[in-house]
Formats: C-alpha cells, sequence, structure tokens
C-alpha cells in the first residue's frame, strides 16, 4: 500500500525547521534577560490588599481632572493642526512618484525614518532637557511625533493611490502645483482624514503618557496621584481617562464616516 | 430657457459652502483657544527655534561612546521583553480575535463582552498601564512585560478580528457543505487563510514592542530608557545621546527584519 | 419509485415582508438531472441553498432519502448533509492550501479533527481522491496551491471535492457563471457524465437556458419565489422561457455563440478529462 502524500516534498519538513527557530528565540528571550521572578510571586501577597484599596473612587478629584483633560486635548489638537500643515507640504514633497527633486526625497525619508525610530517618551526627555517644563515643551513633543506619523502615512497614500491620476494629468501638461491640489488632493483626501484621526487619537494617548515626564496634562496628574499613594484619586483618574478615550473613539469614528459618506 | 446671466451661476461644486464655512470656522476657533489656554506663544517660540536647535546640538553632541560595552544588557533586556510580550499576546489575542469576530462566534453577547473588555485594553496608554501596574505590583522586568502584554492582546484583537471578518463567507459556506464541524471550519477553512494578516499584525506588533519596552523604564519596569534617563538627570548629556542612537539602530534593525520576513512569508 | 429529496410547503422569509420563496412542492427522484432555472433574485440560490440547509427555511418539510432534515439540527444535521454534494459560482475553495486537501475536505465528516490536523486521513480516501483528480485532468496540479489554478481548473477541483462525499446528491449553484465559454462547457459535460455514470441525481442553477436544454432530463423554472414551470425540456417553449424572465431579459443566453461548443462537447463525453484545453 503505497502512501499518498497529502503535502508537497520537504514542506512538512520546513514547517518544523520554522517551528524550532520560532521556540528557541523564545526560551533564548527568556534565558537572557534578568526576571525576578522569585521577587513578583513575593509581591503577588500585598497585590489583593492594594487592589482592595483602588475599589474607592474620588469624586473630589473630577473638577481638577476635567480642566488637565482640557489641557491634554489641546496639546494634542495643536500640535495635529501644525502637523497637518506640515505634513501636507512635505509628504507631496517626498513622494516617490511625485517629487521634484528624487535625492532630497530621500534625504529626508531618511531622516523622519530616524525620528520615528526614537519613541516619543524619548524625545521628550530631550526636549525637556532643552526647553525646560511647561506646555512648549508638550507640544514640540507631541508635534515631532504627530508629523513623523502623518509624513509617513500620508506619503505612503499618495504613492499607492496617485500614480494613475499623476498620469494623467501629466499627460494634459498640468504643473506639480495644480496636480497635486486638482488631482492628488481630491483623491487622497478620504485615506488623510482617516489618518488624521488616528493621529489625534494617538496624540492624546501620547499628552497623556508624556505625564510621567512631567508635562501638564491629566498624565501629570496621574503621576501625581501615584507617587502620594492615594488609592482613591488613582483609580478615579484611571476610569475618566478611560472614558476619555472611549468618547474620543466614539466621536473620531463618527466624523471619519461623516466625511466618507458625504455630509448629510 | 436660461438667461444668459444664469448661465455664469452654473456650480461646479454642489456641497454646501455654508456648511463647510462652518465647520473650518469652528476648528479655527478650537485652535485658538488651544493656543490661549495653553499659554503658548508661537511668536516666541519661532524666534526661539534657531536658538534651540543650536541649544540641542551644544548639549547633546559630541556622542560620548565610552561605555557603549554597557549598555549590552540592556539592550538584550529590551529586544527580549519585546520578543516575550508578543510571543505571548499573539496566543491571547488570536483567542479573543475569534470571539470578536462575526464569522467565527454567532452569539452577540460574548462578542460585546469581549469587544468590551479589549476596548478597555486598547485605549488606556501603554505607560499609563505601566505606571499602574508598577503601582499594584512592584517594579521589575515582569511588570513590564505585563503591561505589554495587556496592551498588546487590546491591539491585536481587534487587528486579528477585523481580519478574520474578512475572510470571505463563500469559502466556509463550502466547508459547512461538506459537512464539516466548528472547528474543522476553524482550522481548515478560517486559519489557513488567516495567516498573511496575522503575519503582518504580530510583525507590527513585535516593532510597536521594543519601541515600547524602551521606555519601560521610565516607570520602573526596566528597558535601555531608563538609562537615557538616569544619564540626562546626570547632566551626561553625550551619552545620553549615545543611547538614543544605540536605540534608533535597534529600531531600525528590527524593522528592516520585519520587512525582510514580510516579504518571504506574506507572498 | 420514492423520492429521494421530496420539498414541501417551502417558505423562507427575509426580514418581515421579503418573502424570497412561495410555498414550493416539489420531488426529485433518483438519476434526475435537473435544471433550475429563472432570472436572478427569483429564489434560486436560496432555494438549492434550502436544501442542504446552509440557509435556514422559515417553514416546510425537507424529506431528503426518508429523513425530515427541517428538524435536525448539530451532529445528525451534518451527518445528513455530507450525503449532499454543493459547487459553486466562485469555486469557495481555500485559495492557499493545496488542491488535494481541498478534495479531501470532502471526507471532513467522516475524519476526526485531530487526524485532519495532520494530514491522517484514510488511505482509501486519498486515493479516490487522486483518482477523481486524475479524471478531470488534474493529476499535475495535486501539490499546487488552489488559487494558482485557473477558474475553470478551480471548478474541477471544487467538484472533486463534493464528489468525495460520496453524495447521493449532488447541488450546483451557477456553477459555470464565472467561467469562460470553453471551461463552461467542459464543466458541464463533465457534470452530466459523471451524473450519467454515477446515476447521481443533480440539481443545477443555470441562467444559460440553452445548456438546460442540452443536459436536463427535466427543467424547473421558478419566477418570484414560485415554481411557474417543471417537464421535460422539449416541453420549454421560448414563450414560456420569456414568461419565467419577464422583467429581467437581458438575463435570459438563448444561444450560444460559441460556435465551437458542439466540437468540444464531442471529445469530452468520451472521457471526463478535457485539462489540457483550458489552461
Amino acid at each position: 500500500m503505497e502512501h499518498i502524500r497529502v503535502t508537497s516534498k520537504g514542506s512538512i519538513s520546513k514547517a518544523i525547521f520554522l517551528i524550532l527557530i520560532l521556540a528557541a528565540i523564545f526560551i533564548a528571550a527568556v534565558k537572557l534577560i534578568d526576571l525576578d521572578i522569585s521577587k513578583f510571586f513575593e509581591r503577588l501577597k500585598n497585590v489583593s490588599e492594594v487592589l482592595k484599596r483602588m475599589m474607592a473612587v474620588d469624586f473630589s478629584v473630577v473638577p481638577d481632572t476635567l480642566l488637565n483633560i482640557v489641557t491634554s486635548l489641546a496639546l494634542a489638537l495643536l500640535a495635529l493642526g501644525v502637523a497637518i500643515i506640515l505634513a501636507l507640504i512635505l509628504s507631496f514633497l517626498i513622494a516617490s512618484n511625485i517629487t521634484p527633486n528624487r535625492s532630497l526625497a530621500i534625504f529626508i525619508k531618511g531622516f523622519f525614518a530616524i525620528i520615528r525610530s526614537v519613541p516619543s517618551l524619548v524625545w521628550g526627555l530631550m526636549v525637556i532637557a532643552s526647553l525646560g517644563f511647561g506646555n512648549v515643551s508638550g507640544f514640540v513633543t507631541i508635534l515631532i511625533f504627530a508629523v513623523s506619523y502623518l509624513v509617513k502615512t500620508f506619503t505612503g497614500s499618495i504613492e499607492e493611490t496617485g500614480g494613475d491620476v499623476i498620469e494623467a494629468m501629466r499627460s494634459t501638461g498640468a504643473s506639480w502645483a495644480k496636480i497635486v491640489y486638482h488631482g492628488l488632493l481630491p483623491l487622497c483626501i478620504t485615506a488623510f482624514v482617516s489618518w488624521i484621526t488616528i493621529c489625534f487619537e494617538s496624540n492624546v494617548a501620547e499628552s497623556i503618557g508624556l505625564g510621567i515626564i512631567g508635562v501638564g496634562g491629566i498624565g501629570l496628574l496621574l503621576t501625581q496621584a501615584i507617587s502620594s499613594y492615594d488609592y482613591a484619586q488613582t483609580t478615579t483618574i484611571v476610569i475618566m481617562i478611560c472614558l476619555l478615550m472611549i468618547v474620543l473613539e466614539l466621536v473620531m469614528t463618527r466624523i471619519k464616516n461623516r466625511i466618507k459618506f458625504g455630509k448629510q | 430657457m436660461m438667461s444668459d446671466q444664469a448661465i455664469h451661476k452654473i456650480p461646479i461644486d454642489k456641497r454646501d459652502p455654508k456648511k463647510i464655512f462652518a465647520v473650518v470656522a469652528i476648528i479655527f476657533a478650537m485652535l485658538i483657544f488651544a493656543v490661549i489656554y495653553l499659554k503658548i506663544s508661537f511668536i516666541e517660540m519661532f524666534m526661539g527655534l534657531p536658538s534651540f536647535v543650536l541649544f540641542f546640538f551644544e548639549k547633546f553632541f559630541p556622542p560620548s561612546t565610552a561605555n557603549l560595552k554597557q549598555y549590552i544588557p540592556e539592550v538584550i533586556n529590551t529586544l527580549g521583553y519585546a520578543v516575550i510580550s508578543t510571543y505571548i499576546s499573539t496566543i491571547i489575542a488570536f483567542i479573543f480575535g475569534i470571539l470578536i469576530s462575526k464569522n467565527t462566534n454567532k452569539f452577540i453577547t460574548l462578542r460585546v463582552i469581549t469587544r468590551g473588555f479589549v476596548n478597555v485594553l486598547r485605549n488606556i496608554p501603554f505607560i499609563i498601564w505601566g505606571a499602574l501596574l508598577v503601582y499594584i505590583f512592584g517594579v521589575g522586568g515582569i511588570v513590564g512585560i505585563l503591561a505589554l502584554i495587556l496592551v498588546t492582546i487590546g491591539f491585536l484583537s481587534k487587528s486579528y478580528a477585523e481580519a478574520i471578518d474578512e475572510i470571505s463567507e463563500e469559502s466556509l459556506e463550502a466547508l459547512r457543505a461538506n459537512g464539516a464541524s466548528y472547528l474543522q471550519i476553524l482550522f481548515h477553512g478560517i486559519i489557513p487563510q488567516f495567516v498573511p494578516a496575522w503575519i503582518h499584525w504580530t510583525l507590527f506588533a513585535f516593532e510597536i514592542n521594543v519601541r515600547s519596552s524602551v521606555v519601560l523604564g521610565l516607570v520602573g519596569a526596566g528597558g535601555i530608557g531608563v538609562l537615557i534617563d538616569t544619564n540626562i538627570n546626570l547632566f551626561k548629556y553625550g551619552e545620553a545621546i549615545t543611547i538614543v542612537a544605540v536605540v534608533v539602530a535597534i529600531v531600525l534593525l528590527t524593522e528592516l527584519i520585519t520587512n525582510l520576513i514580510r516579504k518571504r512569508f506574506v507572498n | 419509485m420514492n423520492p429521494l429529496l421530496s420539498i414541501k410547503n417551502l417558505v423562507k422569509v427575509y426580514g418581515k415582508k421579503t418573502r424570497a420563496l412561495n410555498s414550493i412542492s416539489i420531488d426529485f427522484y433518483p438519476g434526475e438531472f435537473i435544471v433550475v432555472i429563472g432570472p436572478s433574485g427569483a429564489g434560486k440560490s436560496t432555494f438549492i441553498r434550502c436544501i442542504n440547509r446552509l440557509v435556514n427555511p422559515s417553514e416546510g418539510e425537507i424529506i431528503f432519502d426518508q429523513n425530515h432534515i427541517e428538524k435536525l439540527s448539530g451532529r445528525k444535521l451534518r451527518k445528513e448533509c455530507s450525503k449532499i454534494g454543493m459547487i459553486f459560482q466562485h469555486y469557495n475553495l481555500i485559495g492557499r492550501t493545496n488542491v488535494i486537501k481541498n478534495v479531501l475536505h470532502g471526507q471532513l465528516s467522516n475524519t476526526p479533527l485531530f487526524k485532519s490536523l495532520f494530514g491522517l486521513y484514510r488511505h482509501e480516501d486519498k486515493q479516490e481522491a487522486v483518482e477523481l483528480l486524475k479524471k478531470v485532468g488534474l493529476q499535475d496540479e495535486i501539490y499546487k496551491r488552489a488559487d494558482e489554478l485557473s477558474g475553470g481548473q478551480m471548478q474541477r477541483v471544487g467538484i472533486c471535492r463534493a464528489l468525495l462525499q460520496r453524495p447521493k446528491l449532488l447541488l450546483a449553484d451557477e456553477p459555470i457563471a464565472s467561467l469562460d465559454p470553453l471551461s463552461a462547457t467542459i464543466v458541464m459535460q463533465q457534470l452530466h457524465t459523471i451524473s450519467q455514470e454515477k446515476n447521481l441525481t443533480c440539481v443545477v442553477n443555470l441562467h444559460q437556458v440553452d445548456y438546460a436544454k442540452k443536459y436536463a432530463t427535466r427543467v424547473v423554472g421558478i419566477k418570484k419565489g414560485s415554481v411557474v414551470f417543471d417537464g421535460p425540456p422539449s416541453q420549454l417553449t421560448d414563450a414560456i422561457i420569456r414568461d419565467i424572465y419577464e422583467g429581467k431579459e437581458s438575463q435570459m443566453e438563448l444561444k450560444n455563440t460559441n460556435g465551437m461548443q458542439s466540437e468540444i462537447e464531442g471529445e469530452c463525453s468520451i472521457q471526463w478529462a478535457g485539462g489540457s484545453n483550458d489552461e
């Protein structure tokens, strides 16, 4: 009885090889890191205590929180506004299918790749070291994040969908500016709006996260509550952050859908 | 009959100009409010820009490469945290993904509950999770990994669920007509078609986790970010920028590797 | 002779008002090759999917092989329905999986999950799968990924998959609508030959009326959810066809414009394989 195989030759051994490599990576990672597992399990005993104490809510901190939410939102919005302007200009200059100068485009793309590979909290540290604490540092840090994100996504959209339109308009003799304004902008605007809404949500998340290193806003408030071991306040602020992000997501989705399917 | 006057008034745009104007005006108002509320003076910023750039380069350069070798353990830690958290998250997120997608879970209550839970995980910014978990569990590498896992599960579950939703129901219909059970349809129909999206999103999550684990140290959970902070606090800016350069190198390398893997496997 | 499939008062309502099927009662006997014609939206797809419970009927009885399958659920339903094979307009294969595994899906109802995951199907099943693929001319593509094949080839894989179920009834929902005329002829010819060789009852949805006339032993016309014609193709006059397609005449295909049709059919009727032609 001759054996009939169900898979092509060699694909089983390839699959096994792959699994072994993946397992090896995982095991290597676990062995190489210093994980203090024993300490962790020791502290687990205290966890139920802490969680019990966190079950309280402190409403007195709500007005402060709301003010700080406005701060965080304002920072996010402002950074978004400036980032949109900068990104629109830059991305149409560096998209490979429409760039007026190839080498400059590559240089700028590389520049932004490096900017993006530095996590924003690290940028935050450096900006605060240079500019001091205050809203300006927060604004600049979020701006760096937002511009690099939008430039990447805008350029991606232009390069993916712009090809045909550019070809067509070039054959009518349109200039760079005209192709951008009359051809690419209307074409990409829905994709851009998607990216912008995602960017705003991310900006708010960043602005909250930056509170850890001292940037004003609700993140800072939370950090302060945590360092003063005020359990009730911490819980309240966390809940409000959660609510804020959920509301934000709902609003952004609505705006996105409105623009996609036409204003009613 | 159109008169000569009317011909000149043919609009080329159907949208209501008043509405657009109102929306733009509101956005402008919000921006101006933000500037005033935050007390940011753009004029000062503009004028201060050249001196900021000069200042920045003065302080942070030249980079000091003296202690390069000492950073290696932290680099490994950073990568290791990212690897472990991505591995664990992908399994759990896959289960949640199946529970959230309409294609694989016909019980709407279960879908809604899982989606709500995952949304809570997603909406809280990563570093806040880190701070919270350190608050509850204390400092240490495991706590950092836990934070990474929670956030990654939130992100991946939704992405996985969307990918599963996109699988064509027709191919699954055929398996149903063959008489396959739910699990058989899952393993023979859904998983083979889900693999490209799985690779794409998991690699993406790994890239994000490498970045995130860099900054885990800032809440006391390990990672190379802690070294940057310490050096800045000690005014050793040259060292700090070197470490930043190391971080850039790690992240770019990770991106390179994930892109290679993508090209190889998601044909 | 008892009917293989007996449908009584089949009703399907979508939402509150849309009556897709309006109390259809019809019997199908073993060995028949039934072609169902009618415009899109008339309920052909819904009708054929109710037979193997891919769509659940709102009312009515479906008695297949003496079993009331409208009452079954779970494992019993799957067991009965595994006796009904089906091929689809868009082939519905798993693209990234190879051809032979796709065909073996036909036996999933009889293979435990664990074994199927490692390809440990029964030897007879694997053998029959290879035989079927040989007969349709795909023996060289057995280990290729299904999405690397042409439309006609994919449909033939679909046929093998359905046949591996060793079914008593074969359903086909617009099997040639997505194929070029050459592949379409090959597939229809193979279906017809299989039906005759294995005495397999077939119910096929088509909108190409000329194919219906050529292959069917019995034609059923569905218009707006009800059966308006049921008889041998000889009784199907142009007037009746126009009535069935009333309002949607653009969907009728009365005459095949491809003159090659009869030549190819001559070649195909001797053996099944026609594989080399449509690559």
